[in-house]
């Protein structure tokens, strides 16, 4: 692998930004998502559907996020995937939700890896029923 | 720091996962139930608003009045969830309060002829004003002061971004 400049601190990167940005409570984001998530399990009444349509907004949201995203980390294109999955766990991740996560299982054959949270503000005060555990 | 006042946890989040989450909800329910969209975005709201209060008046303990629980809502709530307080508060001390914002957050980006376009635009600013009524409706009714609540914004002196929200309360005020 060709060796490119210094490696960047990418958790520092994320700690800058995510200080410099207006922030929430997060208990308000967990109400609302929540609200939301019970909301579209009455109105489709089945996990699945409810999960296609959360992952379909995530989706819009994440393409509108990019853009503050790189005004703010001043990060330009990633150079590779193992790259990507690092600005998403320490930058991406801490600018909006003020987490990072750990990069675990990096597969590059597959273009896979999973990212581990410790904590997620979505997930605050969730008790799944036995049927979702 | 008013999280720790209200015994709320310190952490926090970018004011955009709100604003983009809330949004997108908007946008799901205007393009897949469009004749409930609004009903649905209030309900959210109330929840919202529920729980927002459960959490304040733990601390706080019980409000003595509606009014101070309407004046409540254009401080606290709105500066919790909108970053800014309510601009303008009227009432007739007979049940009725119009909470006034100047500059409404969700109906920021959309352009003053969407109050009066025919057929109106995706997202409509009743839908972008729905979740703020449920918040108010939530919030009053969860202390036992149950009431309808409306968005205007077509008004002749209220032009978009800005909106009033009209709380008519079932019963007389304490």
């Amino acid at each position: 692998m060709a060796a490119s400049a210094a490696p960047k601190n990418y958790s520092r990167i994320g700690d800058n930004a995510f200080k410099d940005v207006e922030k929430i409570n997060s208990e308000l984001f967990t109400l609302t998502y929540g609200a939301i998530v019970t909301q579209l399990m009455k109105d489709y009444e089945d996990v699945e559907a409810v999960n296609t349509q959360l992952e379909k907004m995530g989706y819009n949201i994440g393409v509108r996020i990019i853009e503050e995203f790189l005004a703010r980390s001043g990060l330009g294109r990633c150079s590779d995937f193992r790259e990507t999955s690092e600005v998403l766990a320490k930058v991406g991740l801490k600018m909006f939700l003020g987490i990072t996560a750990q990069v675990q299982n990096f597969d590059s054959t597959k273009n896979e890896f999973s990212l581990i949270l410790d904590e997620n503000p979505l997930a605050e005060f969730v008790e799944l029923p036995e049927n979702c555990g | 720091m008013q999280a720790t006042q209200s015994g709320w946890k310190a952490k926090e989040v970018h004011e955009s996962c709100f604003e983009l989450l809330h949004i997108e909800t908007v946008l799901h329910y205007a393009l897949t139930s469009p004749e409930d969209c609004s009903a649905k975005l209030e309900k959210i709201g109330y929840s919202v608003g529920s729980r927002l209060v459960e959490r304040y008046t733990r601390e706080r303990g019980r409000f003595s009045d509606s009014l101070e629980m309407v004046k409540f809502i254009c401080k606290e709530i709105w500066t919790d969830v909108f970053k800014k307080q309510v601009d303008n508060l009227k009432t007739n001390h007979k049940g009725i309060f119009v909470l006034n914002d100047a500059k409404y957050r969700a109906l920021n980006k959309i352009s003053a002829s969407s109050a009066t376009q025919s057929p109106p635009p995706v997202p409509s600013p009743a839908q972008l004003t729905a979740f703020g009524c449920g918040l108010i409706k939530g919030v009053l009714c969860s202390m036992g002061m149950p009431c309808e609540v409306s968005a205007d914004f077509s008004s002749p002196n209220v032009q978009l971004p800005a909106c009033n929200f009209t709380i008519k309360m079932e019963k007389d005020p304490r």
